[in-house]
């Protein structure tokens, strides 16, 4: 089928994906037991706070009632007010965004610049020492949970050897946040040191299997060198894999890693959507999940039409 | 391939330029505070300072809104612990004398020659401002309950400038008037904020209902935007020794001195840096790293002291007046009637080592308590019947009492096996084969409340009482053990607790009418004693000194709670040469009494 | 079966696996070295969890504030914990739930992520489009808010723990098996059987599946270490078992807070666990791929 009804049909399904995430996500929010109003009023507060309360957030209406008030608003673009932040949701995750989106953008990026040329120098030099040593590396790295790897990185850099701050850039815009480099440098590589150990497996994983086909055997046997062999052929297609990963990593890349920004004190959005959870935030909750799976959603969609550009043969069957 | 190496190149080349940068400036990016200037004092773990007004609505009342708050706009009358004792702060405080009448009906407040920032004299006028506020919107006042101010207050006069005569519906305890109910008056620049819009012009609008409604909708949406906190003259016009430089919505908040301030409490560092920190841990590396002034540290730090003193902080307990408990809910439908038995409680009492339990989970920064008032810091209050703690600990002479009352132990946890409401029965209410067992919902993000936990666990289970334990955060605490009634589904909680940080702070004077009355408040096990009632009533009637004390011995035995060590508000970790403060067990910080000593 | 190996020759001819025989592969794999190391560490481990506390036998249940933190001796060979709890029966008891967790949820995920990412890839058309939509739709929402939900309703024993982990986990697997299958799909051999009247069942289990091992294999491999990570992370944040059962995740977040006080008994026996574990999983993963990877033979 044409790739313009393709497209759009992948584009509507994504919008349906949407719409079935908020249902599910508004109705799991509202399942909690108990109601916000005693977790934001606190101890002290009375019944008639809590009445009041819940009143003035329109809590005290029938479900499908209050979904219908919250997906009109966010047609509009009015994602509410937290109840603990004293701001617009909008502006909460307007200021967070950019600077979780610097700290595992980065992260990704790093890890792929270095995963994807290891993982087939792996394969080209399989079995060899360097493939062995990278491999053993490769498992410790994955292997350590983040808050492990993180506390060691700090008490390693940040205490034992002072090079590092134990802190990410404290600032609140983005330029901000860049004037204290030194201070990205163990979040990023936090996040990036296990991003390298996954996708050079999968890149060396999958870049062996596509140096056994027989179009590889072919063109060495008309005398391209391993090189270009990989350069030419097998680059694009052992990509696959990597490019579907790529997708599970959506949601951490706007989703912020929460560990990361709890270590390294990093108020990003997995930071703001823990703590609204921890203080039953819910406005702030459904804004910031909401936010993550549109971006979640958008990414799988790229992610497919990009594979599907990548590797020719999965261009004949598109769902 | 040219894309992905172009890359390369260029994050290769910014993490080499920032690891040069980092090596080159030799770690660490902010500067330790050398200069007298200026001070960090690090904000609790997790909270952003988000109120200006010095009237609090309920999601508003954290004490850290409350400092900022005060440090702006100085109270009428500031009761509180920083000079040391709970006592009458003067120099911190608008009036200067508070004469009540001898038959505790009225009191004439005086007040001193102070002036706004702007010039203007604070005035009776302020008060009345205040006062008509909190009068015509007190349902949203945070800290509005049912008869107390201003329900308790039948007029104001003012009889000048700086005398005002405050008329009481009934005759009152003069000390819990004052030290809990006028404590709470903030005078208000009413020329500065008596507008019905924002854009009205100052008018004495709340000299009639609608309008101070009006003006509190003015002032409160304004509050609402924090981001012009720094910019909004309404907060232009202040009294108190600080006034805000900056004020992120990340929590960072800036106060600078006041330069037109003429009360007792002056400003003695010009900057005071209030930073935010999303965990306890960042907070402890920004202390090892030397990037905070006044902060804190885990009680499981504490066996590391030296490595804060050798890096130049006295490690000082900052106690908090409060106490810390777990409650029973007497209206659970399976193990209500077991909780209504004295004998059921004292035996789950007996079996709490709070000794222990302070030294080893708390490593010392707790202090036992054994009864509703608080006993981390000297008091009049406290009866000696609880300080000497009515049960103490011995899992024997517990067993003992359930065992003669009906219960025997079947696998490790007692069974009531002759149920009746005899002496030696179970009691009323208590089926036969009744497990003696509960579930705590208890907050979760603490490892000392977790090691606390097990250890009650541990000792509970050696009287033969089943103890499991069920985490969350104090959000979902709060909200899912309400008060309830045996009928609705919410009530199928057993104990909650809510206390990592002490479950419950007192104002100066600690009266526990939300707490232990019946239908109080924040009595969410739904505890009911005639008894008690009567004396909560005398404490803040009764002009007798001992009512409190009368109380205090009662509430301690009758044990409507679990009571539990109360731990140290926080483990401070202060700059050497920091002095001139108390720490204020009300959780209070109070800026303008820090000093750098040189 | 006779028809398809015809021509053995023909390019990309699939020799299956049950024909070649699984000795062939055990063979290969006690040739890697690293794959036989980590199904030797995972062997111990397991012995040291299940067997080790009749060995070392230790109260695990009740606390003992008198013997809180003490140090390594001849009494407790790993030192005590805050509550006074012996560290290294700890980690033996902390490691049951570790492991049964971590290996049933993966084992969970690989299953049905296989089942449905074959199907659909298989199948193709709506029925593909709607099921990898769902798929879509549970990637997006974030597994800790999830987590954090059913965590605030109800408590999850061991059992509840792996369904919950399990659940949040199949959705991978079944994208990257989608992948695999679309692309053996259309490969010469499955497109002969289908034209020389093959079905469907026979497509799937006698080509496609066995020639997905690999990447089966290695994905329930990762899936298995993913597992034991994420019971420990979810361990850390504290919706995790309750007390006084724990997990290594558990005993490393009780354990954190003593980072910065040298009492290293608390950080480093878990820790190292979980990292051992893990990599042991990957080495065994990495060895069956090598083992079972028909066309490398070559």
């Amino acid at each position: 089928m044409t790739t313009v009804l393709y497209l759009t049909r992948r584009v509507l399904q994504a919008l349906a994906v949407i719409l079935i995430v908020t249902i599910v996500v508004f109705c799991l929010l509202h399942a909690l037991p108990g109601g916000p109003a005693r977790g934001v009023l606190g101890v002290s507060a009375t019944p008639v706070q809590i009445a009041a309360f819940n009143q003035a957030q329109g809590l005290d209406q029938p479900l499908p009632v209050q979904y219908l008030r919250f997906l009109g608003r966010l047609l509009t673009g009015d994602l509410g007010t937290s109840y603990t932040l004293n701001e617009p949701v909008s502006q909460l995750i307007q200021e967070r965004l950019p600077k979780t989106l610097v700290l595992t953008g980065l992260s990704a990026v790093l890890g792929l610049v270095v995963a994807i040329p290891i993982g087939m120098w792996q394969a080209a030099r399989r079995n060899g020492a360097v493939d062995y040593t990278v491999t053993a590396l490769a498992f410790v790295f994955y292997s350590t949970p983040a808050f492990f790897l993180g506390l060691v990185l700090i008490v390693v850099f940040s205490q034992q050897l002072p090079w590092l701050p134990s802190q990410a850039p404290s600032g609140n815009t983005l330029a901000e946040v860049f004037q204290d480099p030194a201070g990205l440098v163990l979040p990023v590589l936090t996040g990036a040191l296990a991003m390298i150990a996954v996708f050079s497996r999968y890149m060396r994983a999958s870049t062996l299997e596509n140096l056994q086909e027989d179009y590889v055997r072919t063109a060495r046997a008309g005398g391209s060198s391993t090189m270009t062999i990989l350069r030419r052929h097998v680059f694009r297609n052992s990509l696959t894999p990597v490019v579907a990963m790529l997708g599970y990593y959506l949601p951490v890349l706007f989703g912020g890693a929460l560990v990361t920004e709890q270590l390294f004190n990093y108020p990003g959005m997995g930071l703001l959507f823990w703590n609204a959870a921890q203080s039953s935030d819910y406005p702030t909750l459904l804004g910031c999940v909401l936010v993550i799976s549109v971006a979640t959603v958008i990414g799988t969609l790229l992610a497919d039409v990009a594979q599907s550009l990548i590797d020719p043969r999965v261009k004949a069957d598109r769902a | 391939m040219t894309k992905p190496r172009r890359w390369a190149l260029l994050t290769g080349a910014a993490i080499a330029v920032s690891a040069l940068l980092a090596g080159c400036s030799g770690g660490g990016t902010a500067a330790t505070n050398t200069n007298s200037d200026e001070i960090n004092y690090a904000l609790p773990a997790n909270f952003t300072p988000n109120w200006i007004l010095p009237i609090g609505t309920a999601a508003h009342l954290n004490t850290n809104n409350g400092s900022i708050a005060q440090s702006l706009y100085e109270p009428l009358i500031a009761y509180d612990g920083s000079t040391g004792k709970i006592a009458w702060n003067k120099k911190g405080s608008v009036a200067t004398a508070a004469d009540f009448a001898s038959d505790g009906k009225s009191v004439t407040v005086t007040l001193g020659d102070r002036h706004w920032s702007d010039g203007k004299p604070i005035t009776s006028r302020d008060v009345e401002f205040w006062y008509n506020l909190i009068k015509a919107n007190k349902a949203q006042w945070g800290s509005y309950s049912e008869g107390k101010v201003p329900d308790n207050w039948t007029s104001f006069t003012a009889d000048d400038d700086t005398h005002f005569t405050i008329t009481f519906d009934k005759a009152y305890n003069s000390d819990w008037m004052l030290a809990n109910q006028l404590s709470l008056v903030v005078p208000l620049p009413q020329h500065a904020w008596d507008k019905t819009s924002a854009s009205a012009s100052v008018s004495d609008a709340d000299r009639t209902t609608d309008g101070a409604k009006a003006v509190w909708k003015t002032i409160n949406t304004a509050a609402g935007k924090i981001a012009d906190y720094d910019s909004d003259p309404l907060w232009k016009t202040i009294s108190g020794p600080y006034g805000v430089k900056s004020f992120t919505t990340a929590g960072k908040v800036q106060l600078v001195a006041n330069s037109k301030y003429d009360g007792g409490q002056k400003a003695q560092i010009k900057t005071v840096n209030l930073l935010p920190f999303t965990t306890a841990d960042a907070e402890a590396n920004a202390v090892r790293s030397g990037e905070v002034d006044y902060g804190y540290i885990q009680a499981t730090d504490l066996d590391q002291k030296d490595s804060f003193t050798s890096k130049g902080y006295d490690v000082e307990p900052w106690t908090g007046w409060a106490i810390t408990y777990m409650p029973y809910n007497f209206n659970n439908p399976k193990m209500g009637a077991v909780f209504k038995q004295d004998y059921a409680r004292q035996a789950v009492q007996m079996s709490i080592d709070q000794k222990s339990l302070s030294k080893v989970v708390f490593n010392g920064t707790a202090t036992p308590t054994y009864g509703p008032v608080p006993q981390a810091q000297e008091s009049d209050y406290v009866s000696s019947a609880q300080k000497d703690n009515p049960y103490p600990f011995s899992t024997s002479k517990a067993k003992a009492l359930l065992t003669s009352h009906g219960w025997t132990e079947k696998g490790g946890t007692m069974v009531c096996t002759d149920a009746g409401s005899g002496a030696s029965q179970c009691g009323e209410g208590v089926a036969a084969g009744t497990k003696f067992t509960m579930q705590v919902l208890s907050q979760s993000g603490s490892s000392v409340t977790d090691n606390m936990m097990s250890a009650i666990q541990s000792s509970l289970a050696k009287t033969g009482i089943g103890f499991t334990i069920k985490t969350a955060p104090v959000s979902s605490v709060l909200s899912q053990t309400p008060t309830c009634t045996s009928d609705e589904d919410s009530c199928d909680w057993d104990l909650s607790f809510f206390g990592t940080a002490g479950s419950w702070y007192f104002p100066a004077y600690p009266t526990g009418e939300a707490l232990f009355s019946t239908g109080g408040s924040a009595n969410f096990g739904s505890y009911s004693n005639k008894q008690v009632d009567d004396l909560v009533n005398a404490t803040t009637t009764s002009t007798d000194s001992s009512a409190v004390q009368d109380y205090s011995a009662a509430v301690a035995k009758d044990l409507p709670v679990i009571w539990l060590p109360s731990p140290d508000y926080q483990i401070s970790v202060v700059k050497q040469g920091l002095t001139g403060f108390d720490q204020d067990s009300l959780a209070n910080f109070h800026p303008a009494q820090w000093k750098w000593s040189k | 079966m006779t028809t398809v190996q015809m021509a053995p020759e023909a390019p990309g001819a699939p020799v299956t696996v049950a024909a070649t025989g699984f000795r062939l592969a055990a063979r290969r794999f006690s040739h890697n070295t690293l794959a036989v190391i980590g199904l030797a560490v995972i062997v111990v481990i397991v012995l040291f969890c299940f067997v080790g506390p009749f060995l070392y036998p230790t109260d695990q249940t009740h606390t003992q504030l008198s013997q809180a933190n003490l140090g390594p001796s001849a009494a407790h060979w790993l030192g005590t914990d805050a509550v006074g709890h012996d560290v290294l029966g700890r980690l033996m008891y902390g490691g049951k739930v570790s492991l049964m967790v971590g290996i049933a949820a993966g084992i969970l995920a690989t299953v049905v992520g296989t089942l449905w990412g074959s199907v659909a890839g298989y199948v193709g058309g709506w029925v593909d489009a709607v099921m990898m939509r769902i798929v879509d739709a549970g990637i997006a929402i974030p597994a800790l808010f999830i987590l954090l939900v059913i965590s605030a309703i109800t408590t999850p024993g061991v059992g509840g723990l792996i369904v919950i982990l399990g659940l949040v986990s199949w959705l991978v697997p079944s994208r990257l098996i989608r992948a695999e299958t679309l692309t053996l799909k259309n490969r010469d051999y499955v497109l002969t059987l289908r034209a020389i009247g093959g079905s469907h069942a026979r497509a799937i289990g006698k080509h496609l599946l066995p020639n997905s091992v690999s990447t089966i294999v290695v994905a329930a491999t990762f899936q298995v270490a993913d597992a034991i990570l994420l019971v420990a992370y979810v361990s850390y944040l504290g919706l995790g078992v309750q007390a006084p059962a724990t997990d290594w995740g558990g005993m490393l977040s009780a354990g954190l807070t003593a980072a910065y006080s040298g009492r290293w008994w608390l950080i480093v026996p878990p820790g190292l666990a979980v990292i051992l574990v893990v990599c042991a999983f990957n080495a065994v993963g990495d060895g069956l791929r090598d083992a079972f990877d028909v066309r490398g033979r070559g």
